[in-house]
């Protein structure tokens, strides 16, 4: 197989390079120079093209971002004012007990018996209350009017005699102030779900009067249904109908002396005719489109009727005057006429497919329909019926009825088939035998199957030699015979060539690869084992007498009396009175003595309950358990998204504030405080007093913001790229010792950061064995020339840090493309680079699109490798106490904000906001992007 | 032909030619920093490529006679034998962090992956959002809490809390793989009886070895070589309480060269690499596993 392959692979290399000498003669029939200019505008086309379409994009994004926010805002009203809206409304349709539960938490929960969940509301309510009044209120009143603090902590001295004072801490009441903000949120959140408890229990309360309302209502609303369409057809709208139905339905309501089913009904009634209009609004719709499409065919069938006339009288026209004898042509014409026939057919066909299609959209829309009081049931049913447990337990007893007369039957066929099992096992081993034999056919067949199709393979695969052998004889007779359009000959049986083989080759792959035959055979083969394994299973052949038996009566029982496997088990388990070793069935008179207990129960539970209702509202067990099943994620995610809470959502609220406010080293509690400065922080980022030490602040942060982006578009991308390349290489045919490349590669990854990144910072610096060498001057010299160098310098030692990782995410990617992409473009005489360019590249970017995206947004917060690589430096002039540096990023800018002795902290807070809009909004721009690209579906 | 056979191999030697040289490069910074561990210098040596004699001085200055002194800097005393209790001190906060984590991760991802519920989507969304804050923001707030709130200042258990607590949000990698395992399997365990918990614990988890291996060694991994939160966090007054990242930095990052160890830097480097390494090496194709999965589901 192998030489075969070889052979085939051998020849095609022959051919390519035939082939490039081909085509290299037809280019260089055009200017070699022009070739090259317009190659060059072409990929600047492509570039501005790119470029046009990234600010296009990131215009859009903005208006996509704006109008997110826009439509979250409304969302966020219309939210709340549904909210109370609800709230409002269960209020209204309540008893006592649900609307004392408004107030007082677990009132309703108390008086339907659930002790746990009253005790777990009113306890949350009262504590809740105290603590606010105790704390809260002060904590919220600290954050908004008290200034964050009036009282510093100071020494405070009478006579001589000194003690520390301590006062208010701003920070402790922006953190207690934010804690109790958001207590509020969970208040609300306990009070919704006792409101919710108090409504549910209601309901469930009511379920059966609601119930029975809904059934007694059917006959009047299917009365006015009726109506209704008569009004509809009539042409009267639903407002003017319900007007004059009015008293009809009033007299009919009148007749109710409850005050709430009166309400009720009224309600039912009311939306069943409102119901019925949009619905037969629909039905007319649905109709008018049918008719439409109908009245379009019928027009069509005329069109075609008139042309295929013109078209024959044409032909007819045509065949007249011609006077040659050549029939082809004549044919042709006729062609002409068919093909038209054939067009218009399958129109009409098209037509008649969308008018069933709409016929049955139509059915379904009837068919759906019923009336507003039959939908409701279903609903109440849905939602409260779960809880009701009559049915169940009426069911329940009837099985066992149906077993305790049937008794006899069961007891029966167990004796019978105590002594049966010989023959049982003796029929099973026959059919397992069988089942061996049908099996090996089956593996036979598949075989031959696979076969066949290697078979074919190997006919097309000498077709294929055997037509490029045939091209070389001609090839070479046609350069032995030196005439003079040999050029031109040898293009034509290229392009024969060309020709044959493309549809070979097509055939070829529409057959799958010899690797995935060899894996169907095996699976194929594999799946029929596994059949074989599993109905065997099921064919016992060691049964023992009583195994049989009781084997039998589960049957009968599954079979003839419909009884669930689980039920059926436990009945045979308890087909006989245990006595100890000997096997007594029940007596006649003990038998009929349970059947008429049995049926006693039953009757005096369905006596006992004419409601047809038995159930209550979750209790706390019941709620409980099922945090362990159907609520499981609260469990499982109640402690995480707390943990968010607090580490990750408070502290960005918190931050948020402090940018609001003038905390810094120089009003740093608890000896200092700080209070709230408005937007000041803002403007001074680009205006800051002149002589403070911030005075350097806009230049640096502009000159940072620019290396920011520099170096996040720098890194991402040399990181990416090489990566890439270093994964083809490594995975080149051919290279050996795969495994060792990639775990030299690997080291970086394994170290931690900061010794892999202080190590080479020591030796690169000036102190340091290399930086010694070379006077790099990194990290201190700061001309130009020198933060050139160390920008440069850091920029390898991050692809140093960083390749490694590419390495990993694209390696499986790498192995993944599919070989034909290759192959077909090494045919079309593709070269390394530009397979590279054109398959690789898009390939890998399509599918590690979202991949780049956050490794950029990484590379702007890369803390590390600027931080124990240069520190920073070297330092910007001016700069001063603050030490910023000329290499700093964004987030080490802050980070030495954060930790100089001239902190200060509301600043860098606005900083990280805007940090934030900037990567944010980077991300959506990026991922609008990528979407983009996925949806031109270039690889299918 | 002829021609495209000597091609091939001439690339392949070149392709060698660049590994073996890129390798080199890999290694270079390795090997030498494994050298200086050997080195003889001591305190405010100036760094050589190669060191002019060899000695395990080092190692035993690491370790050697525990001297209980909190504050080296200020009793004016050396770092010497302070290392190992930066190395417990370390160990006690990965490991604990890594429990918390992986559980916290592996739960998160579940739930989302297998549960829908009226916040899920809000809960996504929000915390795609809270990733672009940068992180350490919130390091100024953390530091009261842990002062004022818990009591826990210098205390390299708050560094446990503040690593672990919102691990949840990272669970990307996790929920993709869970997306991969077929539902078939959950809603043939829900006819057998069980609950969901059950199958958490018992179904799920087991078939989801890769990715609680990755998870472990991810999060494992985080607190071992993190400077920056567990130096702002801790701070530098009480030695003892140090992290190895901590102490490690301060070996070298004293301006005055007279203070730095370097040596002594390579030894512990040396001693804190090679654990994780090792742990890596042995774990690497979850690790990959997990990587490419995540790069392919971004």
């Amino acid at each position: 197989m192998k030489t075969v392959k070889d052979e085939i692979e051998n020849s095609n290399e022959k051919e390519s390079t035939e082939l490039n000498g081909v085509f290299t003669k037809k280019v260089r029939l055009i200017n070699p120079v022009v070739y090259f200019f317009t190659s060059v505008l072409n990929a600047i086309w492509k570039l501005v093209k790119w470029l046009l379409d990234l600010v296009l994009s990131m215009f859009s994004s903005i208006f996509h971002f704006v109008k997110m926010v826009g439509i979250g805002i409304y969302n966020g009203v219309i939210g709340i004012v549904n909210f109370f809206k609800r709230k409002a409304h269960q209020y209204k349709y309540n008893d006592k007990a649900g609307r004392l539960s408004f107030f007082l938490f677990g009132y309703s929960s108390f008086s339907h018996k659930q002790y746990v969940n009253g005790v777990l509301f009113a306890l949350f309510e009262v504590l809740y209350i105290v603590l606010f009044a105790l704390f809260g209120a002060n904590s919220i009143y600290m954050l908004t009017f008290g200034k964050l603090g009036l009282v510093p902590t100071q020494e405070v001295c009478y006579d001589g005699f000194c003690e520390l004072r301590i006062g208010d801490n701003s920070i402790m009441i922006l953190i207690y102030g934010l804690l109790w903000i958001l207590s509020i949120f969970l208040f609300i959140y306990i009070w919704n779900r006792s409101i919710n408890m108090g409504y549910y229990n209601y309901r469930i309360d009511e379920f059966i009067k609601f119930e029975k309302i809904d059934k007694s209502n059917v006959d009047m609303a299917k009365h006015l249904d009726e109506e209704a369409k008569k009004a509809f057809d009539a042409g009267i709208s639903s407002k003017k109908f319900l007007a004059d139905h009015q008293k009809e339905i009033e007299d009919y309501i009148s007749k109710i002396e409850d005050v709430k089913e009166k309400d009720y009904t009224k309600y039912l009634l009311v939306n069943t005719c409102k119901h019925s209009f949009v619905h037969l609004k629909k039905v007319k719709k649905q109709e008018a489109i049918i008719a439409k499409a109908e009245l379009k065919k019928e027009k069509l069938i005329v069109a075609r009727e008139k042309g295929l006339e013109t078209k024959k009288q044409q032909y007819e026209q045509k065949k007249a005057a011609y006077t040659g004898d050549d029939e082809e042509y004549l044919d042709k014409l006729y062609v002409k006429v068919e093909k038209y026939e054939n067009s218009t057919m399958l129109k009409v066909a098209n037509c008649d497919k969308k008018i069933s299609h709409q016929k049955h959209v139509l059915e379904e829309i009837l068919k759906r329909y019923s009336t507003y009081v039959e939908m409701q049931h279903t609903r109440n049913n849905d939602r409260y019926g779960k809880f009701n447990d009559y049915y169940k337990h009426v069911a329940d007893l009837d099985l066992q009825l149906v077993f305790y007369r049937n008794y006899r039957k069961f007891v029966e066929l167990y004796f019978s088939k105590l002594d049966k099992f010989g023959e049982a096992n003796e029929e099973n081993a026959k059919a397992i035998v069988k089942l061996g034999e049908e099996m090996n056919e089956k593996i036979k067949t598949t075989r031959e199957n696979f076969n066949a199709i290697r078979e074919k393979k190997k006919v097309l695969e000498a077709e294929l030699t055997q037509v490029k052998v045939a091209y070389k004889e001609e090839v070479n007779a046609i350069k032995a015979s030196g005439e003079e359009n040999q050029e031109t000959r040898l293009l034509e049986a290229k392009a024969k060539l060309v020709d044959s083989t493309t549809a070979i080759m097509r055939r070829l792959n529409d057959l799958p690869t010899d690797k995935n035959i060899n894996l169907l055979e095996k699976e194929e083969i594999k799946e029929s084992k596994n059949a074989y394994v599993r109905d065997k299973k099921f064919l016992k052949t060691n049964y023992k007498s009583e195994e049989y038996a009781r084997k039998e009566v589960i049957d009968l029982m599954l079979v003839d009396y419909h009884i669930d496997y689980k039920d059926a088990v436990k009945f045979v388990d308890n087909l006989f009175v245990s006595d100890d070793k000997n096997k007594c069935a029940l007596s006649e008179e003990e038998l009929q003595c349970k059947i008429n207990s049995l049926e006693n129960e039953k009757n005096e539970y369905v006596a006992k309950h004419p409601d047809n209702y038995v159930g209550k509202p979750k209790s706390f067990k019941e709620s409980m358990k099922s945090l362990f099943n159907d609520k499981f994620h609260i469990t499982i995610l109640s402690l995480p998204i707390i943990g968010i809470v607090f580490i990750s959502i408070v502290p960005l609220l918190f931050s948020i504030l402090v940018a609001f406010t003038n905390y810094s080293s120089k009003n740093y509690p608890p000896t200092q405080l700080f209070t709230w400065i408005g937007l000041e922080n803002f403007f001074s980022i680009f205006n800051p007093a002149p002589d403070s030490v911030y005075a350097v602040l806009p230049q640096a942060l502009l000159k940072t913001v620019r290396w920011t982006l520099i170096w996040a578009i720098v890194a991402t991308f040399s990181n990416y790229i090489l990566g890439i390349v270093v994964a083809l290489m490594i995975n080149k045919d051919g290279i050996k010792l795969k495994k060792l490349w990639r775990t030299i590669f690997m080291m970086t990854v394994a170290i931690p950061q900061f010794i892999s990144l202080l190590s080479i910072g020591i030796l690169l610096k000036d102190t340091g064995a290399v930086g010694q060498i070379f006077h790099l001057g990194f990290g201190s010299d700061s001309s130009d020339q020198g933060v050139l160098i160390a920008k440069i310098i850091i920029i390898i030692v991050n692809i140093w840090v960083g390749i490694p990782y590419t390495i990993l995410s694209t390696t499986g990617i790498l192995l993944n493309i599919p070989k034909d992409l290759y192959e077909s473009a090494k045919v079309d005489g593709a070269g390394t680079f530009t397979q590279f360019t054109k398959i690789t590249m898009p390939y890998i970017l399509f599918v590690t699109g979202p991949y780049l995206i956050t490794q950029f947004v990484g590379n702007i917060n890369n803390f590390n490798v600027i931080y124990f690589l240069t520190g920073g430096g070297p330092a910007i002039r001016g700069s001063g106490l603050l030490g910023l540096g000329q290499t700093d990023l964004l987030i080490t800018f802050l980070y030495k904000i954060i930790t100089s002795n001239n902190a200060d902290y509301g600043l860098a807070s606005t900083i990280g906001i805007v940090i934030f809009i900037i990567c944010s909004f980077i991300s959506i721009v990026m991922y609008n992007k990528s979407n983009s690209i996925k949806e031109e579906d270039q690889f299918q | 032909m002829k021609s495209l056979k000597t091609g091939r191999i001439l690339s392949n030697v070149a392709i060698y030619a660049i590994l073996i040289i890129m390798s080199c490069f890999w290694l270079l910074p390795i090997v030498w920093i494994i050298l200086q561990s050997f080195g003889t210098g001591g305190i405010g040596v100036r760094t050589k490529l190669i060191p002019d004699s060899f000695t395990l001085d080092n190692y035993i200055w690491l370790f050697s006679n525990f001297t209980g002194v909190t504050n080296p800097i200020a009793e004016n005393h050396s770092y010497e034998g302070m290392f190992f209790g930066w190395f417990m001190n370390t160990l006690i906060v990965a490991i604990l962090s890594c429990l918390i984590s992986t559980l916290f991760v592996l739960g998160t991802a579940y739930a989302l992956s297998r549960f829908r519920f009226k916040a899920r989507a809000i809960f996504m969304r929000v915390n795609l959002i809270i990733g672009m804050f940068p992180g350490f923001l919130s390091m100024i707030i953390m530091y009261w809490v842990m002062k004022e709130i818990f009591h826990l200042q210098g205390n390299y258990m708050s560094l446990v809390i503040i690593y672990s607590a919102g691990a949840g949000g990272g669970y990307y990698i996790a929920k993709g793989f869970f997306d991969t395992i077929s539902k078939n399997i959950d809603e043939a365990a829900m006819i057998d009886g069980a609950s969901k918990s059950q199958i958490f614990w018992q179904i799920i988890l087991p078939l989801a070895k890769p990715i609680i291996v990755y998870t472990v060694l991810t999060s494992f991994m985080g607190p071992w070589g993190d400077y920056i939160t567990s130096s702002y966090i801790i701070g530098f007054q009480n030695a003892s309480n140090w992290t190895v990242a901590i102490g490690l930095y301060k070996f070298v990052s004293d301006n005055d060269t007279s203070m730095s160890y370097y040596t002594q830097f390579a030894a512990g480097a040396v001693i804190v690499a090679l654990p994780i390494t090792i742990l890596f090496f042995a774990l690497q194709k979850y690790y990959v596993s997990g990587v490419t999965g995540g790069a392919v589901k971004g």
